[in-house]
């Protein structure tokens, strides 16, 4: 089998944009200092919304629309539990994806074997013709410029200004921030729900550009994978950029080598995104300094505003 | 000391009074779920009390779900101790089952004893789920790596590793469409316990259980652990050896999980396959967060799990659900369970029992004395 690098490079970038979407979404949040572990519930239940709104209407934009949507409000069970009722983050995050994962098949059980138009991929004329370049730069669809454009707004977002220096104090240290008078809570309501509507972008993304039908627990634990991309990427948006094609090279590979005739054992392959990110775990843990600079230094932490 | 046991009675009592709300309320908003996909929820509730404990026999199929779960939930409540959420149990669980596989054909082959055999199972599937959990414990120790990600990382790679050996190194050829590795004679099998069809691995479960419940509330060594969950700095001072007993907690956590998986494998399927990865890990999260990882309490969950678990299959049959239906229940269980507990902290709806000390309390109020 020939090996197509144009092909190859097309199917990497449509494998590893959810991922970056997702885990884009989870940067913010954490940043603000919330540890969601809910991503891949929020991006099944979106998956399914936006599959079935895109079908009933035969509208893609409104199927992404309507997975955003559904993102946010899956999100929002989460930032009213762990922020309003003070709950246990791990334990509602761990609580979501279950809800998720069983809510997702319950509803997609009726769009099982339909089949949705694949978001159309956009045509720059002369551009997209030019060989190799052209189908790779100027022949993706939408959400994939989206996603670049994402990540340089958050980057710039969390760096440049100062709404984003204010919701990074708060993740580094509520009471300070609390102290001089921040909205911590609500500061962290927008970055968690700015998270669902990331979530749900990948959702969606899956369900009508990735695949173009549903079927029960499709999103196969990339929403895990993203939030293990945070934490490769310590928590920094350029690095979520190399780690989401790096991820998405494997999951890829991982599927498709043995159609290459290259015989290396492809379970060990699913498995080096997980293995890669323990050992950067790991590495920077030795270096405690660039994990100061980086961590949020109150993530996964309860605030609950003293007297 | 009389008073003392009201107080901790009046605690459990409340403990059980939210627990029971939560369940009830969930039950509610399950059947209006139901309502709205177009099905009666009463005989949805009808069919899952059939299904759960309406009979001799579903009673039994609830008591076989059970078992694994009184052991993954150990996984995450004996950490919990400690104060760390481990989310790993579905890799320790799975590891110790393909171990346990791998000891138990290796001796069988040469013709070992039986409670040999079975014995060495027992060993290697607890010290293999041991061992992938006691490493995540070991990285926050001693590299200040966060314990939650890295074990659901490790499990990940478990499954893998699983998924690997059932299809390559070890791999039954005869097995076609479902990679396996060769079955365990039958005699090298977890038999019944006498007269049910329920096999030992039940008891098993609930002796690990008691005997968690005993070493972490009842002795020196559990005291000590349980300081270190409250404030590792005062555990220090005190001179308590904390990264050996971070190592022996996560470690019994995860021997837990990996002799639920060695059950899975010695007594249900007979062989090693991915279908040992189905879940049980999971579910067993959301049993120790129910328990309040109490491994007491999480008897009576697993079974009440266990049984919603055992009504899916009813469920699925007799009114065409999907199978999903009955994991929405245990998400709504566990979000209502946690905005409950929240609420009754803060607000204390239910004044007329003794108002519990939340645990972060004593934590802020060791800090504070620092």
């Amino acid at each position: 089998m020939d090996f197509h690098y144009t092909s190859f490079l097309l199917s990497v970038v449509v494998a590893s944009t959810p991922l970056l979407l997702a885990a884009a979404g989870e940067l913010v949040a954490e940043r603000a200092g919330v540890l969601n572990l809910g991503v891949e519930g929020m991006m099944l239940v979106s998956a399914v919304i936006a599959f079935a709104v895109a079908v009933t209407t035969g509208s893609s934009t409104l199927g992404i629309l309507a997975g955003v949507s559904a993102g946010v409000l899956t999100s929002l069970i989460f930032a009213v539990l762990t922020l309003s009722f003070l709950s246990n983050q791990v334990a509602t995050g761990l609580a979501l994806t279950i809800f998720g994962t069983g809510l997702s098949a319950l509803i997609g059980k009726a769009y099982v074997g339909m089949v949705v138009k694949r978001l159309p991929q956009i045509h720059v004329p002369g551009l997209s013709d030019i060989p190799f370049f052209g189908p790779v730069f100027f022949g993706q669809d939408v959400l994939v410029y989206l996603s670049f454009a994402l990540v340089c707004a958050i980057y710039w977002f969390l760096f440049k200004t100062h709404a984003g220096l204010v919701l990074r104090a708060v993740g580094d240290s509520h009471d300070a921030a609390h102290a001089i008078g921040f909205p911590v809570i609500k500061i962290r309501y927008l970055a968690v729900m700015f998270g669902g509507g990331m979530a749900g972008l990948a959702g969606a993304y899956m369900a009508i550009a990735y695949n173009t039908s549903w079927s029960e627990g499709m999103t196969a634990g990339r929403g895990w994978i993203a939030l293990a991309l945070v934490v490769f990427a310590t928590w920094r948006p350029f690095w979520l950029v190399v780690g989401a094609y790096l991820f998405g090279s494997i999951m890829y590979l991982s599927l498709y080598i043995q159609g290459f005739g290259v015989h290396i054992p492809s379970q060990f392959i699913s498995a080096l995104p997980y293995a890669s990110t323990v050992v950067v775990l790991v590495a920077i843990s030795r270096d405690r300094k660039r994990i100061r600079l980086n961590a949020p230094a109150s993530l996964g932490k309860t605030f609950h505003a003293a007297g | 000391m009389n008073s003392d046991l009201v107080l901790r009675f009046g605690a459990g009592a409340k403990i059980f009074a939210v627990s029971l709300f939560a369940i009830v309320l969930s039950l509610i908003v399950f059947g209006i779920f139901v309502a709205l996909s177009g099905v009666n929820p009463l005989d949805v509730y009808d069919l899952m009390y059939m299904g759960a404990f309406g009979s001799w026999f579903s009673w039994q199929n609830t008591l076989l779900r059970s078992a694994p779960l009184l052991l993954t939930a150990l996984c995450t409540a004996l950490p919990a101790q400690m104060g760390m959420v481990i989310i790993g149990g579905e890799g320790a669980f799975v590891l110790g089952g393909l171990a346990a596989a791998a000891a138990g054909l290796l001796l069988s082959d040469m013709n070992a004893p039986a409670l040999i055999v079975q014995g060495v199972m027992v060993i290697a599937g607890m010290c293999a789920g041991g061992a992938i959990i006691a490493s995540a414990g070991a990285l926050r120790h001693w590299r200040g790596v966060n314990e939650t990600i890295s074990s659901l990382l490790l499990s990940y790679i478990c499954i893998a590793v699983l998924n690997q050996m059932v299809e390559g190194p070890m791999r039954d050829p005869t097995s076609l469409n479902k990679p396996s590795t060769r079955a365990l004679p039958d005699w090298a099998m977890l038999g019944n316990i006498p007269g049910m069809d329920i096999h030992v691995g039940l008891i098993f479960g609930l002796l690990f259980c008691i005997v968690a419940y005993v070493l972490m509330f009842h002795t020196t060594f559990g005291f000590a652990a349980r300081m270190v969950g409250g404030n590792v700095r005062a555990a220090r001072m005190a001179g308590l050896p904390v990264g050996r007993l971070i190592l022996v907690v996560t470690f019994l956590g995860g021997a837990a999980a990996g002799l639920g998986g060695m059950i899975e494998v010695a007594a249900v399927q007979g062989r090693a396959n991915a279908t040992i990865a189905s879940g049980y890990g999971l579910t067993g999260i959301l049993v120790a967060f129910l328990a309040r990882q109490n491994p007491l309490i999480v008897i009576p969950v697993a079974i009440l799990l266990g049984g919603i678990d055992a009504s899916g299959g009813l469920l699925q049959r007799r009114l065409d659900m999907p199978d999903a239906s009955v994991v929405v229940l245990q998400g709504i269980i566990f979000v209502i369970l946690l905005a409950s507990e929240s609420v009754q902290g803060h607000l204390n709806i239910l004044g007329w029992l003794p108002r519990i000390k939340p645990r972060t309390s004593a934590v802020a109020a060791a800090k504070g004395a620092e």
